[in-house]
């Protein structure tokens, strides 16, 4: 397998994409893993307001992941004994002493988080604002591929891309754009007037990658169709070439149903 | 905050196979993880750990229990607990102080 | 990873009694050896380990009970299975992916009842915990909880509405614990369910829950069902606390007066040694 160990004892640094914005609605709750010399188990959530968060995934009064709580106004509730956490991570209520304002000192690792251009972030260190890109995309879907970010991004690079709004077999060559530490920009020639596609990387292992993937906006709804088979072959294709990977290519591809 | 809380002082007496080192930062940890004010200090004679704390009561209980307990290399066998009047406040903060003979 | 004394020479369940026929034998695993139960056509139980050594045995309370060591004291009793006019069930096993001693700790907790046992065993905003009497009684070794007090809007099967519903935690070993509850056809009395785990590593086990109830109307699959779905409910808990073993320093972790049980199970298991399931360093 060609897996990215150098990446994975190196860690994350800076923002690193975890969700689609659109995958993360008011009031929703999920969990996050970030790969690295200690990987990160962390749940992400948004408060009824809009607002999102990033904290340890374990409560702090008896360790339970706070990935299973659910959210009350602009609160998380731990699923286990009800323990309520603000944004700031800070311990708000106690529902087995009601009447005690629990002390700030009382509080959730947190990790800095923000919604920004359709995806949700998460920042192991301070308030970074680095590199986050500005693509201005439409959240297509997320999806878990067992491999490597390297070999995907690799593959990518390799990649067609349907273009037509009249047929799903249609495909042209894609050519990255942009590439950053997070993320990539694929662009093909279309039917569609600039059709782009986002792609975020989120390392969960050395072997496994979360892609959060977004489209050039205002695409038919055709077209965002046959990109989302697309991302499904293209995670069947990465993940059952194993060690045919160097003689991949796109045609091969095509064929599968 | 939502309300104003009574804060209470009191002195917990810990006793037992208590006195190591790592249980004064571990009550010191506590402390500051319940946002108490106060010390600790070992007493060597009476082979027992003294800590002064201050905040609502539910904290001094939660105090009181998770010391009980503590890190692995001590046994509490006895807890004592004593209101503790004094006409100046306690300082804000938790610090460790020299030990008593 | 090395098995405690204290966890090896104690006695733990190993199948239900009434389940096993004779001339029929099963496998199981305790504290990651394989046993043999065996019942000969005589109707008597044996239970070998993998090296063929002869285990103890000992039945009661509709299980058979083992060891991969050599007890020193016989099967905990529980008085109220002599009683007359209880109903004894047992609910069968259930695995749980956690440390045992995770899953007796759960059982003594009643704050998750509003989170975890909605609108069954609790409900919003009937969340406070009044304070109630912990102690580790030296003369028999148990931890025991008494006048624990809390607000049930379905307390058991028999119960139709809300109610104060008393309880009394009992742990008699370390993997064992019994829960006395009001009974509500009965005033007076109590009904008593029972957890019994079996600990295959330290990080999984099998729990069978045991009950001696003053129940005469419920159909037994009503009432096996209800316990299973209260314990399946626990389960998603157990399995996503974080660490799996208990930790026996609670430096990570903020347990206020409402875990006073639990804290006080953990120092009892801590001068017992019983670290068979537990994490000593937090971490």
């Amino acid at each position: 397998m060609n897996a990215d160990h150098s990446e994975f004892v190196e860690g994350p640094d800076g923002w690193i994409p975890v969700a689609l914005s659109v995958d993360l609605p008011e009031a929703g709750v999920m969990r996050a893993v970030i790969a690295g010399a200690q990987p990160l188990d962390l749940v992400v959530w948004r408060s009824r307001s809009g607002q999102v968060s990033a904290f340890d995934n374990r409560c702090p009064h008896r360790g339970m992941r706070l990935s299973f709580g659910f959210v009350r106004g602009e609160r998380l509730s731990c699923i286990y004994h009800g323990w309520q956490y603000g944004e700031d991570g800070g311990c708000r209520h106690i529902p087995a002493h009601p009447d005690m304002t629990p002390p700030t000192s009382i509080c959730a690792n947190t990790y800095a988080c923000q919604d920004h251009d359709g995806v949700v972030w998460v920042s192991k260190g301070a308030d970074n604002s680095d590199d986050l890109p500005n693509f201005g995309g439409q959240g297509l879907r997320s999806l878990s591929v067992e491999r490597g970010e390297t070999v995907l991004r690799k593959l990518l690079a390799e990649t067609h891309l349907p273009v037509s709004l009249t047929s799903d077999m249609q495909m042209a060559e894609a050519a990255i754009a942009t590439q950053t530490r997070t993320s990539l920009v694929l662009e093909a020639r279309s039917d569609a007037k600039n059709l782009r596609l986002m792609v975020h990387f989120q390392k969960i292992t050395p072997d496994r990658t979360m892609l959060h993937v977004q489209t050039s906006p205002e695409l038919p709804a055709e077209l965002r169709i046959s990109l989302s088979r697309w991302a499904e072959r293209f995670r069947w294709s990465a993940e059952n070439l194993g060690t045919m990977i160097n003689s991949w290519d796109a045609t091969s591809q095509e064929t599968h149903p | 905050m939502a309300q104003v809380m009574n804060k209470q002082t009191e002195l917990f007496r810990f006793s037992g196979d208590v006195n190591k080192p790592d249980f004064l930062h571990w009550i010191c940890h506590r402390a500051n993880r319940l946002g108490l004010n106060g010390w600790v200090r070992e007493d060597v004679s009476a082979k027992s750990i003294e800590v002064l704390a201050s905040g609502p009561e539910e904290l001094l209980d939660a105090m009181e229990l998770g010391c009980s307990l503590g890190p692995i290399t001590v046994w509490v066998e006895d807890v004592e607990r004593y209101p503790h009047k004094t006409d100046s406040p306690v300082p804000n903060g938790f610090n460790i102080l020299n030990p008593v003979d | 990873m090395t098995t405690s004394d204290v966890a090896r020479n104690d006695w733990y369940p190993v199948a239900i009694d009434n389940l096993l026929t004779n001339g029929q034998s099963e496998v199981v695993v305790l504290m990651q050896e394989e046993l043999t139960i065996s019942r000969g056509n005589d109707g008597v139980i044996k239970v070998t380990a993998q090296d063929g050594r002869p285990c103890p045995v000992a039945i009661n309370y509709g299980h058979v009970w083992s060891s991969i060591g050599q007890p020193d004291h016989a099967l905990f009793d529980i008085p109220e299975a002599h009683e007359d006019g209880r109903r004894m069930v047992d609910c069968g096993p259930v695995r749980v992916k956690a440390s045992p001693l995770r899953v007796v700790e759960n059982f003594l907790d009643i704050a998750h009842f509003p989170f975890v046992h909605t609108d069954i065993l609790g409900a919003e905003p009937h969340t406070e915990v009044e304070p109630y009497k912990v102690e580790i009684r030296d003369t028999v070794d148990e931890v025991w909880a008494t006048r624990v007090r809390f607000f049930q809007p379905q307390a058991a099967k028999s119960a139709e509405e809300g109610q104060m519903t008393d309880y009394m935690y009992r742990v008699p070993a370390p993997c064992t614990s019994i829960l006395y509850k009001t009974c509500p056809p009965r005033p007076g009395s109590w009904d008593v369910i029972a957890l019994f785990v079996r600990p295959i590593s330290e990080d999984l086990c099998d729990a069978y829950a045991w009950m001696a109830l003053y129940d005469e109307t419920s159909k037994q699959s009503d009432l096996v069902q209800f316990q299973q779905m209260i314990f399946l409910q626990d389960r998603s808990i157990l399995e996503n606390q974080i660490p799996r073993l208990l930790p026996l320093d609670p430096k990570m972790e903020v347990p206020t007066r409402a875990d006073t049980t639990s804290i006080a199970y953990r120092r009892w298991l801590k001068r017992k040694g019983m670290t068979y399931g537990a994490q000593l360093v937090a971490r």
